[in-house]
């Protein structure tokens, strides 16, 4: 009569741990894993998931969605710019600072140059702050303010434009789940 | 020790699995598989995707191939997924493409025909297909089924999907509901007519805006100033066009004698500001002014009364002309320049009506001109008017100051390193001592750009510096070459139907190459010239990724493709055949090939033809070796063009193939086969020379050629030359039943003579042998001449040997020599005054009589292909019993 074999589970538990987490962690190596796809469409522009995880590297708060709409913004503000043929030119030639310069110089141009502050404001706010600007005189903080009230009317026109550069384009969005 | 054995094994896991599932290290890719792919070739997508199996993976090589291949525009997404296995990394590609319009199908529409809503909706069958669009399409075609009258049209879509390709079929069904019906028209009878709509017609908001418009028109036309019409109402059926037409305005001229009212009438402006305002009535009394001032009034005087009643405005312009004062003449002093040159520059003439605006105008010419000699200090100092009261004249005296003649000293070249100096030099045209000339400079500036983007600099700029001293000018080209780049891929788009081969096979410049700008722009022309695309264009597009790559760039070209069938009509009238016509189907692009396939019929009193032919431009894939092949099956009737008795008639079938080459872009030749089976009937007895002139025969023959063609146009040259010979060899060894040799040649010149006359001169000349034994051809094969395209005093095939009864019987030898002055008259009218002369002889033996000569005129009508004619020729060796001349009509030159 053989002798019945009997197995220390004990003996086993690391090798069993070692490979249901094996199993778990690699099993989906026999499925196939996503490297790269389009994501969005802007105009005749794509958009990869590549670009949108470096971005959101970039940009760790903000949802994938809020990333993706800002590089569908950017894409738009490009194709603009382009229309325009601004050339910048960095240092060491850097691609992305490139498109990032030109964005900014077509910003400036086409919708910043456009901002006025009138006297009048900046006075107001001057009056409304004067707290904040402690023993300093009118003409010492005016530019200071200016620059303030620009920035804040920039982003509001800025909403604007983008909303009509996009009313006006062809968007798509195909973000996947699956992957 | 426990816990770290389990935290041990966790982290070995995590690793591996890490290392198992990273692709961002470089690997070796083992398989490609690729999915969904309909619409494009496997070995074009994966070029443009640069993935290959063997290739080494980098997930930035992936991105840029996804951004490249997207470019082709067929694709909406296209994934790139990767697996590993304990050896391998395989790659999956998934592509989605964008479909193609397979089909639109219309259903539901009574009232409007499929081809409007097609014309509506701009969707097209074989174009690519967006979602987006079909919204798009519904709102479309819903209102304008609104604006046709029916408000409560609803319009549904849906696609179908093929289950096979990337296609999908549209399907748009309407429910055109009850129309908006007129029951009558209220509006004024005198201009009831215009507006299109009666009772029962559906109340079409087109038809109505375009009543409306029609009836302001014809208010206006009334002299009405601000005649309103519409909005309209409709009611209960009934359809209301209000009118208010206002009051009318009147315009009276007084004491004008040398200009009509009528003449002045046009520099009146009101009726266009449609408003007798003050700003109005100065503005044309201002351009009434200038129309006598430009008349030499230079003292007229012109006034406006304004009178006004509720229906009607009166407006007087008083004139008080002055005297009218004529240039006696103009001299310019402090030049060095002789005044006949200086006047030549100036279009205003002596003895002409003083215009001082066409002086003022002149005087600008006179700067330019001095400036383009390198006078670049030149002024105007004065100018004196001396005003002659006994004939009303002025004579005018420029006084110029001309200041010193700026010549070029020195030309330098800087921050050039791949063109040397002494090239780059030579490319500026410009010499030393040349005259100082902006515009020189700015073509040499251009020439210097223009050899950098040829050689791939396609960033290159050239800033021009000049130090002008005096006399002397120093010109500085400073160039900033930048970077060579190279050829990427060539992206295609937009070529649905045509096959991506026909294009790239235009391509000279290949991935690898240096980007030849110049080359771009010719290979852009060659590709219009193919005739499948509506619109081209070829960019050099910007790099995606960062790198040394950045020195290659794709080029991506976007074509349009145009209707690749026609259907054409013609008809015509000639002197000998009567009327004639045309029929002419034909398709471009056989299997997207750029393969022509046509099929031809041609009828007239004489003949009928059928012609089936194809055309492949690129015979075993050959450039610039086009192929063809045709089956002619005719019918034709010889006939005595007096009394329209008929000579003989021709019944042939034939299979014609050949090859052509164009060895330059001037000199081609041509080789082809000819096999023809010819039955000749009803021969009258007095034609007949050999044995095979009734009856059957077949021909078989090759048939050499070469063209030199020097001609500035094909249709209607006005210089260079056509010179050419035709060699045909018949043998039994290629299955023909008779044997000879013939060749033809022509030579034909073109001189522009004065006033865009040309003279055209043209000899041509024809050799044949039988090699039969025999000493005549067969009556197809033998020469005949006369006509409108030969001797133009006889008619056709009339010259030369004649049988028993007088009819031509041709012969094997032939001369012809054409000449003809063609002279421009009238726009697209000219006149012609030609002498013909020429002759046919039955054999080599035969040539005793003399050459029969022919002197006469003609009209011609130019049109895009070649002129229509008339001529009449006379002829000059006129014998007993001829007619005096002949009349053509006709289409293209003779010669």
């Amino acid at each position: 009569m053989r002798k019945p074999v009997i197995i220390n589970i004990k003996k086993f538990r690391f090798i069993g741990i070692f490979m249901v987490l094996f199993v778990c962690l690699t099993g989906h190596s026999e499925s196939w894993d996503m490297l790269d796809h389009i994501v969005a469409v802007v105009n005749e522009e794509a958009i990869l998931l590549s670009e949108l995880k470096s971005a959101m590297r970039d940009n760790e708060r903000a949802s994938q969605e809020e990333v993706l709409n800002t590089l569908v913004d950017r894409a738009l503000l490009y194709n603009e710019a382009k229309k325009f043929r601004l050339k910048v030119s960095t240092k060491d030639g850097n691609r992305i600072e490139e498109k990032n310069e030109i964005i900014r110089e077509y910003i400036d141009r086409r919708v910043k140059a456009f901002i006025y502050i009138p006297l009048n404001d900046i006075e107001q706010v001057y009056e409304m702050n004067r707290n904040r600007y402690k023993g300093l005189e009118f003409y010492e903080v005016r530019d200071s303010i200016d620059d303030e009230l620009v920035e804040v009317e920039l982003e509001k026109k800025l909403k604007i434009h983008i909303e009509e550069l996009r009313t006006k384009s062809s968007i798509r969005i195909q973000l996947r789940d699956d992957y | 020790m426990r816990l770290f054995r389990f935290i041990l094994s966790i982290a070995v896991v995590i690793t591996l699995s890490f290392l198992m599932h990273n692709p961002a290290s470089s690997e070796t890719i083992a398989n490609v598989e690729i999915e969904g792919l309909t619409r494009v070739g496997h070995a074009e997508f994966t070029d443009l995707l640069g993935i290959s199996s063997g290739s080494i993976l980098t997930p930035e090589a992936v991105s840029a191939g996804i951004k490249t291949a997207f470019k082709k525009g067929i694709f909406r997404d296209i994934q790139v997924l990767y697996e590993q296995d304990d050896i391998d990394m395989n790659l999956r590609v998934i592509v989605n493409e964008v479909p193609l319009i397979k089909k639109i199908k219309i259903s539901g529409n009574v009232r409007i025909s499929k081809r409007r809503i097609l014309r509506i909706i701009s969707l097209e069958e074989g174009a690519n297909y967006h979602p987006e669009e079909l919204l798009k399409v519904e709102h479309r075609v819903k209102e304008f089924y609104k604006t046709a009258g029916y408000p409560e049209a609803v319009v549904k879509s849906r696609t179908q999907e093929d289950s096979v390709e990337a296609a999908i079929i549209v399907e748009i069904h309407i429910t055109e509901g009850p129309a908006l019906t007129v029951s009558s028209v209220k509006m004024p009878e005198e201009v009831r007519y215009m507006m299109r709509l009666s009772y029962g017609d559906a109340l079409n908001l087109k038809v109505i805006k375009e009543g409306i418009e029609k009836i302001v028109k014809y208010y206006r036309k009334q002299s009405y100033l601000h005649p309103i019409v519409g909005p309209f109402l409709f009611e209960n059926g009934v359809l209301s066009i209000p009118v208010e037409k206002g009051p009318k305005l009147r315009l009276q001229f007084q004491g004008n004698q040398s200009i009509s009212s009528r003449e002045l009438k046009k520099d009146v402006t009101i009726m266009e500001r449609k408003t007798v305002s003050e700003d109005a009535v100065a503005e044309s009394v201002r351009r009434l002014h200038a129309a006598y001032k430009k008349r030499g009034y230079t003292s007229v005087q012109v006034a406006a009364a304004i009178e006004r009643t509720e229906e009607l405005i009166d407006v007087t312009f008083v004139v008080f002309e002055g005297k009218r004062i004529m240039l006696r003449g103009l001299t310019v002093t402090g030049s060095s320049i002789d005044n006949s040159t200086l006047r030549k520059v100036m279009t205003i003439k002596d003895g002409s009506p003083f215009d001082e605006e066409l002086l003022e105008e002149n005087t600008l010419d006179l700067t330019r001109f001095y400036n383009a000699l390198g006078y670049i200090k030149f002024s105007k100092e004065t100018v004196k008017k001396n005003y002659f009261s006994q004939d009303n004249s002025v004579a005018v005296e420029i006084s110029v100051r001309e200041g010193p003649q700026v010549k070029i000293e020195e030309l330098h070249i800087e921050g050039n390193s791949y063109f040397s100096s002494e090239e780059l030099l030579q490319q500026l045209k410009l010499d030393i001592g040349s005259s100082y000339n902006l515009i020189d400079i700015g073509d040499a500036r251009y020439r210097l750009l223009s050899m950098y983007y040829g050689r791939g600099f396609m960033d290159a700029y050239v800033e021009v510096n000049s130090k002008v001293e005096e006399t002397k000018a120093e010109i500085r080209f400073i160039i900033d070459e930048g970077h060579p780049y190279s050829t990427g891929h060539v992206i295609l788009r937009g070529n649905n139907k045509t096959k991506a081969k026909v294009i790239l096979r235009e391509f000279t410049v290949n991935t690898g190459d240096i980007y030849d700008h110049n080359e771009i722009t010719r290979i852009k022309q060659r590709l219009y010239k193919l005739g499948l695309f509506n619109k081209v264009s070829i960019d050099f597009l910007e790099p995606e990724i960062k790198g040394d790559s950045e020195l290659v760039r794709d080029v991506l070209v976007v074509v349009e493709e145009g209707k690749s069938g026609a259907v054409e009509f013609g008809a015509g009238f000639g002197d000998y055949e009567k009327f004639r016509g045309s029929f002419d189907v034909s398709y471009d692009n056989l299997g997207g090939y750029n393969r022509k396939i046509g099929f031809r019929s041609e009828f007239s009193s004489v003949e009928e033809r059928f012609i089936l032919n194809f055309r492949d431009p690129w015979l075993f894939n050959q450039p610039n070796l086009p192929f063809s092949a045709s089956l002619i099956k005719e019918k034709a009737r010889s006939i005595n063009i007096e009394s329209r008795d008929i000579r003989y008639k021709i019944d042939k079938f034939s299979l014609i193939t050949g090859v052509e080459k164009s060895l330059s872009p001037r000199l081609q030749v041509a080789l082809n086969y000819e096999y023809s089976f010819v039955k000749t009937t009803d021969v009258k007895p007095g034609v007949i020379l050999t044995r095979e002139d009734a009856g059957t025969i077949s021909i078989a023959s090759i048939s050499p050629s070469f063209f030199y063609d020097t001609r500035d146009d094909v249709f209607d040259p006005t210089s260079g030359s056509l010179n050419g010979i035709v060699l045909k060899f018949a043998s039994r060894a290629l299955l023909s039943e008779t044997e000879f040799l013939k060749a033809t040649f022509q030579s034909s010149w073109f001189f522009p003579v004065v006033y865009d006359a040309v003279f055209a001169l043209s000899f041509r000349g024809g050799l044949a042998f039988s090699l039969d034994n025999l000493d005549e051809l067969p009556l197809v094969e033998r020469f005949f001449l006369g006509g409108r395209r030969t001797v133009r005093g006889y008619s056709k095939d009339t010259l030369g040997p004649r049988g028993q009864d007088g009819d031509p019987t041709g012969g094997n030898i032939f001369t012809l020599f054409n000449s003809e002055i063609r002279i421009p008259v009238w726009k697209g009218l000219g006149v012609v005054g030609f002498i013909d002369g020429g002759n046919v002889w039955r054999t080599i033996q035969d040539i005793r009589s003399e050459l029969k000569f022919t002197a006469g005129g003609g009209l011609r009508y130019k049109t895009p292909v070649g002129p229509v004619r008339v001529d009449y020729g006379f002829k000059l060796n006129e014998e007993s019993g001829d007619t005096s001349g002949e009349v053509h009509f006709s289409f293209g030159h003779a010669f």
